[in-house]
């Protein structure tokens, strides 16, 4: 089966650092796949390359067989590739709601109309997404006046608003309590299975990664240190000796970060 | 060849008072972040100052270099007091507050000038044992003006000093990289930020003392600086000295040989049309290039912007709709309740500018897009009416059809410019924008009737008498309030409001927030262009008044006064503004000092707008969530 995304020979440099250094790698239709590396590894870096918000040196990236390196986001995600930010970036002068009804009249094409009322398109749609995230009873709430756990849950929502064939996580956790962590990787592995979605994301939480990553990608320095299931990246002596700085690979069911 | 090198160093020469200015203003931005209109004032002061002193002590060189040492401490001095009296209390303020602010400084200034130097220009004379000419290449060239060419790169060269190898200058610096790490170091800024104010005032002062033996100093050197002021320090990078030395000089050298070739022609215009226009287009054409100057640096997210309070859409409530209802039953039956003619020409008045505000306020408080020319617009409209009125002889009703095409037209053009920078830049280019506009209406005398306008452009018969006339006004502001007002709920609202909140998510979910807000530019333009058509049927006749600096800011003005939170505070700023002017203007000549000390008052007390301080009290009143 041909891969959803699919990634050749990516390069970006700032100046004399190489924070994405000739990476290379597939992600497969219904897969959840994580991208894990030490801070700095270029993770981020390597997700606002995929999704257009960086223009890369060098390197293509393929999407359901089509090239899209060098497509702005806007573009990228109108072809069904979705993002979440490591910091949650929402509407912050809109309702729950409305940030929900504002992908949803994206996804429609109805950006510049001039006469319908906002706040009355997609509503049923906004709030039934809304429900399945356990939001409904901020639904009406000012994002201003949000839980970061909240926020982050809303930005998931946003991002599944339009359907995405794959969407891009940038760690959809960071910043909240250990047990919302899970209940949060709980809904996201749910909601992937359900749609038959494929997903990459990063994470710092080990727990998190190999609990429920299908395939695991190891960046350091900019650079493909492993690529396999979680045994195979657990048992890469590369792995323990620069990422996990030991040999014991802390699956810890508390979810203690991983520094 | 001779006559390019005398034209080369003519220019140069006048490059030299221009960087003194744009570096006191581009070291007060660079520092304190405020964009100060005032800049100018203080310019005008120190002419007027120097001029008296000159007069008194003149006689010998002696007594004339002290007369412009005291007249630029003077100034400086009066800078420091600026700070301390308005601006310290406005840091914390919306930056546009502290614009605002400087420019309610701008209109005391003109008035107390006025009040004391009086109407008439002021010349002045040239320096003695500098008044004399060498013969250069033949040419017959100015002492003075070698004087002033030396002078530029001398004070260039110990501002650098200043803030590179002294104590001072690196504190300055560090407050200007981090203010809160300056602070938790332990140092105070307060005297830091006033040292600095007084310094760029101090420089702006001797911009205006230099100047004075080639010129005079009369009313309107303010505002005749302060637009190739900004284009100065915007085309040299704001904060960068040297940036804005190099950018003086480019703007200089263009105008001088503009002026010197006044004659030739290209494509039909002449040189000496295009010299007002000349400096706008160069920093139209270096902004696209680089947008953030020549030596400038791209802007901190949240630092250097000029962040806009988000208008939030509030479904309005009962009580709301039935205040709205009545205010326009009242409206709708004012001329039947038998107000006069005055009070219903003030009526009208206030639904034009109502219209103007909320047009500003729909770019602004919704698409963070900010426009220090909006009255560009408002102008194009005026004049598309009144040509179409005048030049193709249409009935009014088909002028004014005209009016929203000619401002649609030129929004289109500009916003297309203006939607590719961001912040302060942004801003200054939809000035310079609208000083084109301006220039243009100035100078194609054939067409526009130049400085004095066009003339006897009046309502058709049905509408000549004030109450029609008013019935025609309100029928039209009305409705475009109306759809204003539907457009910011609609989709295209929301996406604006999108690409203001948060311009990567919007561009996440498919939202082309650059196309967005050039569409929202386009429309803003379009109603202040109807705005426009009617103001000249009201007035009767246009002049290039109507799209100088000072009727953009009044647009501004009514929107933060009237609070940018709300889609009905510009409406409430645009009539109590109006209405204030016009009680003002009746009742004193020194009208523009009353409304300068209340907009400075106003700054200051309602931080947040008329508006917004209206929400605070009702929070205050018991039962009420705030």
């Amino acid at each position: 089966m041909n891969p959803v995304l699919e990634v050749k020979g990516l390069n970006k440099a700032y100046g004399g650092v190489h924070a994405v250094q000739d990476v290379s790698f597939n992600v497969s239709q219904g897969e959840l796949r994580a991208l894990i590396g030490p801070n700095g590894a270029g993770k981020t870096t390597c997700f606002n390359l995929l999704n257009g918000q960086l223009q890369a040196d060098s390197g293509q990236v393929f999407f359901q067989g089509r090239e899209i390196t060098g497509l702005p986001p806007r573009k990228v995600w109108r072809l069904g590739l979705g993002r979440t930010f490591q910091i949650a970036a929402p509407f912050a002068s809109m309702r729950v709601v409305e940030n929900l009804q504002m992908a949803l009249i994206s996804h429609h094409g109805r950006l510049r109309q001039l006469w319908p009322r906002a706040d009355r398109l997609y509503r049923d749609q906004a709030l039934s997404l809304l429900t399945q995230l356990g939001l409904e009873e901020v639904a009406e709430c000012t994002c201003g006046t949000l839980a970061y756990g909240d926020l982050k849950r809303l930005e998931l929502a946003v991002a599944l608003a339009h359907d995405p064939v794959l969407l891009l996580m940038d760690e959809p956790t960071a910043g909240m309590a250990p047990e919302e962590r899970e209940g949060l990787m709980e809904q996201v592995v749910r909601l992937v299975r359900e749609r038959g979605m494929s997903v990459l994301f990063t994470e710092h939480d080990m727990s998190v990664v190999f609990g429920n990553a299908d395939r695991i990608l190891v960046l350091d320095q900019g650079q493909v240190l492993a690529d396999g299931t979680a045994r195979q990246v657990q048992d890469h002596s590369a792995v323990q000796q620069v990422y996990l700085g030991s040999l014991e690979v802390p699956i810890d069911p508390d979810g203690q970060e991983e520094s | 060849m001779d006559s390019l090198i005398i034209q080369l160093l003519t220019g140069l020469a006048s490059a030299s008072s221009l960087f003194l200015v744009a570096s006191g203003l581009t070291i007060i931005f660079g520092v304190t972040r405020v964009v100060n209109f005032a800049h100018g004032s203080l310019y005008m002061l120190g002419a007027y100052i120097a001029v008296s002193l000159v007069a008194l002590w003149g006689g010998q060189a002696g007594g004339f270099w002290l007369a412009v040492l005291v007249a630029v401490l003077a100034v400086g001095l009066i800078g420091g007091l600026l700070e301390i009296t308005i601006l310290r209390r406005l840091y914390r303020s919306p930056e546009l507050f502290q614009l605002l602010a400087t420019f309610g400084v701008v209109l005391i200034v003109q008035d107390v000038t006025l009040a004391i130097w009086g109407p008439q220009d002021r010349f002045g004379v040239r320096p003695p044992g500098l008044d004399g000419a060498y013969l250069l290449l033949g040419h017959r060239f100015p002492v003075y003006d070698l004087f002033l060419i030396l002078l530029a790169p001398l004070v260039l060269l110990v501002l650098w000093t200043l803030f590179n190898r002294t104590r001072w200058g690196a504190l300055v610096r560090a407050a200007t990289e981090d203010p809160e790490m300056l602070a938790s170091l332990g140092v105070n800024q307060r005297w830091i930020l006033t040292a600095v104010f007084a310094l760029g005032s101090l420089l702006a002062g001797l911009g205006g003392a230099l100047e004075l033996p080639k010129g005079s100093a009369n009313l309107s050197m303010d505002m005749q600086i302060i637009a190739s002021v900004f284009v100065v320090v915007v085309v040299g990078g704001m904060g960068s000295i040297l940036g804005a030395y190099l950018a003086a000089v480019l703007v200089s050298l263009i105008r001088t040989l503009a002026v010197a070739n006044a004659e030739l022609s290209v494509l039909g215009i002449t040189m000496w049309q295009l010299e007002l226009v000349s400096i706008f287009i160069v920093m139209a054409v270096v902004l696209v290039v680089r947008p953030w100057g020549l030596l400038g640096r791209p802007e901190r997210l949240h630092k250097g912007g000029l962040p806009v309070e988000a208008t939030v859409l509030r479904r309005p409530g009962l009580w709301l709709k039935a205040v709205m209802a009545l205010g326009i039953l009242i409206l709708c039956l004012l001329p039947i309740l038998g107000a006069g003619n005055y009070s219903l020409y003030l009526f009208t008045e206030m639904a034009v500018f109502a219209l103007f505000a909320a047009s500003l306020q729909f770019l602004m408080g919704l698409g963070g897009v900010i426009s220090f020319g909006h009255a560009a617009y408002f102008g194009l409209g005026a004049y598309g009416a009144a040509l179409a009125f005048k030049a193709l002889a249409l009935p009014m009703e088909l002028a004014l059809l005209a009016a929203p095409f000619l401002a649609a037209a030129g929004a289109l053009f500009f916003g297309w410019f203006c939607v590719r920078l961001s912040g302060v830049y942004l801003a200054m280019l939809t000035l310079a924008f609208a000083q084109i506009t301006w220039s243009i209406a100035f100078q194609w005398e054939g067409l526009t009737g130049g400085d004095n306008g066009l003339l006897g452009v009046w309502p058709s018969e049905w509408a000549a008498d004030s109450a029609s006339f008013y019935y025609l006004v309100l029928a039209i502001c009305l409705a475009c309030l109306f759809l204003l007002r539907r457009f910011a709920y609609a989709p295209f609202g929301y996406a604006l409001r999108a690409g203001r909140d948060s311009p990567l998510g919007a561009e996440a979910i498919g939202i082309d927030v650059r196309l967005q807000r050039w569409l929202a530019f386009t429309l803003a333009g379009v109603f202040a262009g109807v705005a426009g058509g009617l103001f000249v049927f009201m007035k009767g006749s246009i002049s290039p008044d109507a799209m100088a600096i000072p009727q953009s800011v009044d647009a501004l003005a009514m929107v933060l006064l009237g609070g940018v939170q709300s889609l009905t505070g510009p409406i409430l700023g645009a009539a109590i503004f109006t209405g204030l002017k016009a009680e003002l203007v009746s009742l004193t000549n020194y009208w523009r000092l009353l409304l300068g000390l209340l907009i400075v008052g106003l700054c200051i007390l309602f931080p947040r707008g008329l508006a917004g301080a209206g929400r605070e009290m009702a929070a205050w009143l018991p039962g009420r969530r705030p």
